[in-house]
């Protein structure tokens, strides 16, 4: 007689004093997981497995992995000339500009404006300071912004998928964590999740530090 | 139905609150739970619950122990468990949400509990001549299968080695989850009713027990390499289990 005990859990202490519930991202929700393994049919469980990794409440956490604001997909366009771009905008649509980092040659190296409901990325070409292909080599003048709970996830699926890696992932100066792959269509995108909230002011700053060298 | 015990040879692991996560998980899943309170000397299950202010408080009046006196009195188990059972919260409205029943021990707050519980002779219901106590928690499983027809039956064994822990750990179940912390008394307690568990029968045609042992309380952020070599002699010590013999 053997008593089938091929296999320990471990239910981490952080589960308490609280119980958990379902639906909000939880550090236990890992261990229940692999307890389930053991516990219920594979059926059971699966289906809800997608729901249940949804983002962190912001409530919970001081830093909401999709910035306020933000839907999943933003446009950022690269125009040459942003900042004449920035102005059409908000004649033509009212666009309103919410942030704006600039080079000393008046170059725009990110900027933030809101139309209606949703948010518009743009920049001049800096896709070479990037290791990205610029524009004028026969890049597609814009990226889709893709803000998820866990871009490593994300990326790593989009690449298993059959995306290219063009900028491997890593924790950005502007508090993202932020990668690029072009997807087997030619489209790129850019996959990332806000991790810490900076000012405009320390963004600038340190933006501006990182692309100057300085 | 299945049924799943959780059982930890001491308390303070962590036990009842397991319980309502998997409950409420479980739930999450859009399946049907029953969880039940067989602590009955230091019931909680239902604070787990939240059950212990406000409306939920006032809807427990009756529970196991009750449920087992009028047993006694009567002679024969209640027909309906419907006055002895509490439907809990689920949290979330808007994903398809199963449902969760709960068993207490009974109402923890009233003297009457504890009189009731101090009346119960487990030596009568265990091992008297055709002792009932057996029959009488396999006829409670089937009534919560029948009358609430859920699709996990949970139970809140109590610790140590008793005779309502006996029946919660070796009849009932199809499996046992075995509640660990790491250090000494509590495996070698564990280990004791692995043992035990290995020495009572199983009903005809009942399959084995499959026991699932988790670690609890192991700390979120532990040193590199700490927790597998926690739980690799944990594995270890629960593998040893199979050389025991009869």
């Amino acid at each position: 007689m053997t008593l089938n005990v091929d296999q320990v859990f471990v239910l981490h202490s952080a589960a308490e004093p609280t119980v958990e519930m379902p639906g909000a991202e939880s550090p236990l929700l890992r261990d229940y997981l692999q307890l389930f393994t053991r516990l219920v049919p594979r059926e059971v469980y699966e289906p809800h497995l997608a729901r249940m990794r949804q983002p962190a409440r912001p409530e919970r956490f001081d830093v909401n992995p999709i910035p306020h604001g933000f839907h999943s997909l933003t446009l950022h366009l690269i125009v040459d000339g942003a900042a004449a771009y920035i102005e059409f905008l908000k004649n033509a649509f009212g666009a309103v500009e919410i942030f704006r980092s600039s080079r000393r040659s008046g170059k725009v190296m990110d900027a933030l404006l809101k139309i209606g409901d949703s948010m518009l990325m743009l920049a001049d070409d800096f896709n070479r300071e990037f290791g990205l292909l610029p524009v004028a080599r026969g890049n597609l003048p814009f990226h889709i912004n893709l803000y998820v709970a866990d871009a490593d996830a994300t990326f790593a699926r989009a690449v298993a998928a059959g995306a290219e890696v063009t900028m491997p992932i890593g924790d950005q100066t502007w508090g993202d964590r932020y990668g690029h792959v072009r997807d087997p269509f030619g489209f790129n995108w850019v996959i990332a999740t806000r991790k810490e909230n900076l000012t405009p002011e320390q963004m600038q700053k340190r933006v501006g530090k990182a692309l100057e060298g300085g | 139905m299945t049924t799943i015990t959780f059982y930890s040879y001491k308390g303070g692991v962590g036990r009842s609150l397991a319980v309502a996560n998997v409950a409420r998980y479980l739930a999450g899943f859009g399946q049907r739970v029953f969880a039940i309170d067989f602590d009955l000397e230091a019931p909680g299950l239902h604070y787990k619950f939240a059950l212990d202010a406000g409306n939920g408080a006032a809807q427990i009046k009756q529970g196991v122990v009750d449920y087992i006196s009028a047993f006694r009195t009567g002679g024969q188990p209640p027909d309906s468990l419907s006055d002895y059972v509490v439907p809990v919260e689920t949290a979330d409205k808007e994903a398809q949400s199963g449902k969760i029943w709960l068993m207490p021990a009974g109402s923890v707050t009233s003297a009457s509990y504890w009189r009731l519980l101090a009346q119960i002779s487990w030596h009568d219901l265990f091992y008297s001549d055709a002792a009932p106590g057996v029959p009488l928690f396999l006829e409670l499983k089937q009534q919560i299968e029948q009358q609430f027809k859920p699709d996990f039956l949970l139970i809140d064994s109590r610790t140590g080695i008793t005779e309502v822990g006996g029946v919660a750990t070796t009849v009932l179940p199809e499996k046992l989850v075995c509640l660990l912390m790491r250090n000494r008394e509590n495996l070698d307690g564990a280990r004791e009713v692995l043992r035990s568990i290995k020495r009572v029968p199983r009903l005809p045609g009942q399959p084995e027990i499959e026991v699932v042992p988790v670690l609890t309380r192991i700390p979120e952020s532990g040193e590199v390499g700490w927790e597998e070599e926690v739980v690799a002699k944990v594995h270890e010590f629960s593998m040893n289990q199979h050389q025991i013999s009869r």
